[in-house]
């Protein structure tokens, strides 16, 4: 609970750093961008804080390339 | 581009360095000497000549390209719509590394020093140093490097001239015994961290002020980074043995642990722990750097600053998550990693290239 | 501006909160340092044996002014060393903390049973590192060497430490061994390890209380003696004095020692040893493996007991043939020993390896076997320099 309201607290601040700049200079494409990503960061770091699942690319990753990795390591016993 | 500072070639030489010596001091003599034992170091040294040749490839791509990074040419190169996709793909590759190092130093301090904090503070507060020194661009950050960079080979000196005293030369012996199979088998993750990960200085390389010194300077970077790396898998096994090395988590922490000045001064270890804070600083610091640069180029923005700190919560998160525990890293590291890099380092730059000369772009 | 200071306030936040590294802070009244621990075998479980420094007593100027030794003992059973180090924070007021430990002696009804699981606990722990001695208490627990307090220093852990520091520098029977040795030897499938045994002379429970040092000869004290020789990672055997100045001089670690010899016409002489270089070759010979070990060692004259004329260079050579002979002995006495309990503590797989790994690959199984009939050739080189202050004996006087 605390740690979410700290990340929640911790977004807030980041708005507060970056936006004002942002919007003052009339940057709306970065404005829009970094909002996104800012919105994405505190979603999974919610998601993280109250332990839900979230997916990992390395497991896509190790999905994709373990059977290259097999095949190279039979090759080199 | 974004980034309007410049770098001198010495600091890109001090970078170089310090990103191929980043986290592989800390991990890299385990994984050899579990493959190759007592000739680890003689695997050290095929990956540095397998990476000595990517760093020239890399050289021959920026001949062609020598003013504008990787996203800028790939775009020119292969179209919007395919440079696009290629660019993205590096930014998920540089951001997966940065966590990957992120991770990294944060597992060495909960394991041997610190167990009890959890790592997302540990994490949170590298990250936090780290993004105030890449914040205000690639120039500042370099000049930090050239600071730093003394205090590193200082305090690796004081290992390599320490701990000759309790070498046993017995532990090296016998040299090639079983053949080449395992060094080559062991070079492999060798090569895949750092070698493979050097593709990320294509996106620096255009703010160096002297192009072709900046070449030779990534060579040489890249040698005495690679050198350093030998030495140290070479003390490991000279002084711990095939074994303990590839036994122990942290070979060059238990290295640093051996360290006994006029067996009055000793316990130095976590000062020996510096050195692998600052490679592992830069190291991350480079990651972070390029991934937000390639995002904010392949998006075309004309300021990436404020994408650090939301991108920061996001490299948080993904560096606690990317693996449950120390197992399933080790798997990752010494099997995956090869063959997912391949890509990056080695097919990506190629096709680039090969339709480059076909297209007739950037300068021959 | 403003945002300048906001980037710092929120740093000097961050750095306050996270660097004091709250999570894993220990004040220092909160440690008990351990500086000795024993292990023991009871009943199926792990009795693990810490020696806590009381560090009032050892601090303070005062001679035997406190109420308590200079250290104390907690002692604890549990199933694994971890858990029991956890343990024993119910009967220890503070946690316990391993860094500074001097020694670790295991007892030998545990070393009989085997060590290999209790030691994986012990390399793992963060805590410890590998500066300390291993030792074996011989003919009595773990827990009893622990609790014995010696004259001189105040810490028993710490004079357990030296003692073994002095005596593996000056005397050849003993052996210093260290965690990262110690289990470096134990993963290793063909070489066998070794460990100095600790016993307890004199007898009475006065040991355990400061009454031990009320008189000039304490009643109770504690020395090394034999040196216990270990197969995989049981206690199998001990080596007596001679042999294990055998296996220290093939294993080169000695450097200053005594011995005695007897004299060409009768009588004892006794040799300082001062070096000692010894070189160990393996080869294989059609399959079967041999080793050759040389050993050369200088040592002055230190005491004569019997009529030589130590000014003939002929006496001379033929003392130093004696102690040829002698060394020689007592190599092969060690050699023997191991070679009954087919335990190779001197490495001799290792040697074989260097010189032929393909056919090192194929002996490796069968190494036991191998070992127990090895061909061992010794060649030793003894050379007389020096002897003392004076030139002939007392004994010899001139007629």
């Amino acid at each position: 609970m605390w740690t979410v309201a700290g990340i929640l607290l911790a977004s807030g601040f980041i708005l507060y750093l970056e936006a004002p700049n942002l919007a003052r200079n009339a940057m709306m494409k970065e404005l829009g961008i970094f909002l996104i990503v800012l919105l994405i960061g505190t979603a999974v770091g919610i998601m993280e804080a109250v332990k839900l699942p979230i997916p990992n690319p390395l497991t896509l990753i190790t999905a994709i390339h373990k059977p290259i990795s097999d095949m190279m390591n039979a090759f080199l016993k | 581009m974004i980034e309007k500072g410049k770098i001198g070639v010495h600091q890109f030489t001090v970078l170089t360095i310090l990103f191929t010596v980043g986290s592989s001091i800390l991990i890299a003599p385990s994984g050899l000497a579990h493959a190759a034992k007592q000739d680890a170091w003689i695997a050290a040294a095929v990956g540095l000549a397998i990476g000595m040749g990517m760093v020239f490839f890399y050289n021959r791509l920026t001949v062609r390209f020598p003013n504008t990074t990787l996203v800028h040419y790939s775009r020119e190169v292969l179209g919007k719509w395919a440079g696009a996709i290629v660019s993205f793909l590096y930014f998920c590759y540089f951001f997966i590394l940065a966590a990957l190092v992120l991770r990294n130093i944060g597992d060495f301090l909960t394991t041997q020093v610190m167990p009890n904090t959890p790592i997302q503070y540990i994490h949170i507060f590298f990250l936090l140093v780290i993004i105030t020194g890449i914040r205000s661009g690639i120039e500042t950050f370099a000049r930090t490097a050239e600071i730093f960079f003394p205090w590193m080979i200082f305090f690796f000196l004081i290992m390599v001239f320490l701990l000759p005293a309790k070498f046993d030369i017995h532990h090296i012996t016998p040299i090639l015994g079983y053949g080449i199979k395992p060094v080559i088998k062991a070079s492999l993750p060798m090569i895949s961290t750092p070698y493979m990960e050097l593709v990320i200085f294509l996106m620096i390389f255009p703010f160096i002020n002297n192009a072709p010194k900046a070449r030779k300077a990534f060579l040489t970077g890249v040698l005495i980074g690679g050198v350093l790396l030998i030495i140290i898998s070479a003390l490991s096994i000279l002084v711990l043995g095939a074994d303990l090395t590839a036994r122990q988590m942290y070979p060059s922490y238990s290295l640093a642990k051996k360290i006994s000045i006029g067996n009055f001064l000793e316990r130095l270890e976590v000062i020996m722990a510096g050195i692998w804070f600052i490679t592992i600083y830069f190291k991350l610091g480079i990651a972070f750097y390029a991934s937000i640069m390639t995002f904010a180029e392949l998006f075309r923005m004309k300021d990436a600053r404020p994408l650090y700190l939301p991108f920061g919560m996001i490299l948080i998160v993904l560096s606690v998550i990317a693996y449950p525990n120390i197992t399933s890293f080790v798997s990752f590291a010494s099997k995956i990693d090869f063959p997912y890099s391949f890509p990056y380092a080695v097919v990506f730059p190629l096709l680039i290239w090969i339709v480059a000369v076909i297209r007739k772009k950037g300068q021959a | 501006m403003r945002k300048y200071c906001a980037w710092l306030g929120l740093l000097t936040v961050g750095a306050a909160v996270l660097l004091a590294g709250c999570w894993d802070r220990r004040e220092l009244n909160d440690l008990a340092i351990a500086v000795g621990m024993g292990l023991d075998r009871q009943g199926g479980q792990t009795q693990v044996t810490v020696q806590i420094v009381n560090p009032g007593e050892v601090a303070s100027k005062k001679d035997g002014g406190g109420y308590s030794p200079p250290v104390t003992t907690l002692k604890v059973a549990e199933s694994t060393t971890i858990e029991a180090l956890r343990k024993l924070t119910v009967v220890a007021p503070r946690k316990v903390y391993m860094s500074h430990l001097r020694i670790l002696v295991i007892g030998e009804g545990l070393a009989r049973q085997g060590i290999l699981k209790v030691m994986d606990g012990i390399s793992r722990n963060h805590e410890l590192r590998s500066d300390f001695y291993i030792v074996v208490a011989k003919g009595t627990t773990a827990g009893q060497v622990m609790k014995i307090l010696t004259p001189i220093d105040k810490i028993p852990a710490n004079k357990m430490f030296s003692t073994l520091e002095m005596s593996d520098k000056l005397w050849a029977a003993t052996v210093s061994m260290q965690l990262d040795k110690f289990i470096s030897d134990l993963s290793n499938p063909t070489k066998d390890t070794v460990l100095t045994g600790i016993v307890i002379t004199g007898n009475g429970k006065s040991g355990q209380s400061k009454k031990n040092m009320s008189r000039i000869s304490p009643y109770v004290n504690l020395a090394y003696s034999g040196v216990a020789l270990f197969k995989e990672d049981k206690l199998v055997d001990w080596l007596n004095e001679e042999e294990a100045k055998g296996y220290n001089y093939i294993m080169g670690n000695v450097n200053n020692s005594a011995g005695h010899i007897a004299c060409p016409g009768g009588g004892t002489a006794a040799l300082d040893i001062t070096r000692s270089e010894s070189k160990v070759k393996g080869k294989v010979a059609r399959g079967q493996p041999s080793i050759h070990i040389d050993l050369f060692v200088e040592q002055n004259i230190g005491e004569v007991r019997c009529e030589v004329d130590l000014m003939k260079e002929a006496n001379i050579q033929a003392l130093e043939e004696i102690a040829e002979e002698k060394l020689t002995q007592m190599m092969k006495a060690a050699i023997r020993k191991a070679k009954k309990n087919k335990a190779d503590i001197f490495g001799f797989g290792e040697k074989i390896e260097d010189a032929d790994p393909k056919s090192w690959r194929k002996l490796k199984k069968d190494w036991d076997d191998y070992f127990s009939r090895l061909d061992v050739s010794i060649q030793v080189n003894a050379k007389f320099r020096r002897m003392g202050t004076t030139s002939n004996s007392l004994l010899d006087r001139e007629e």
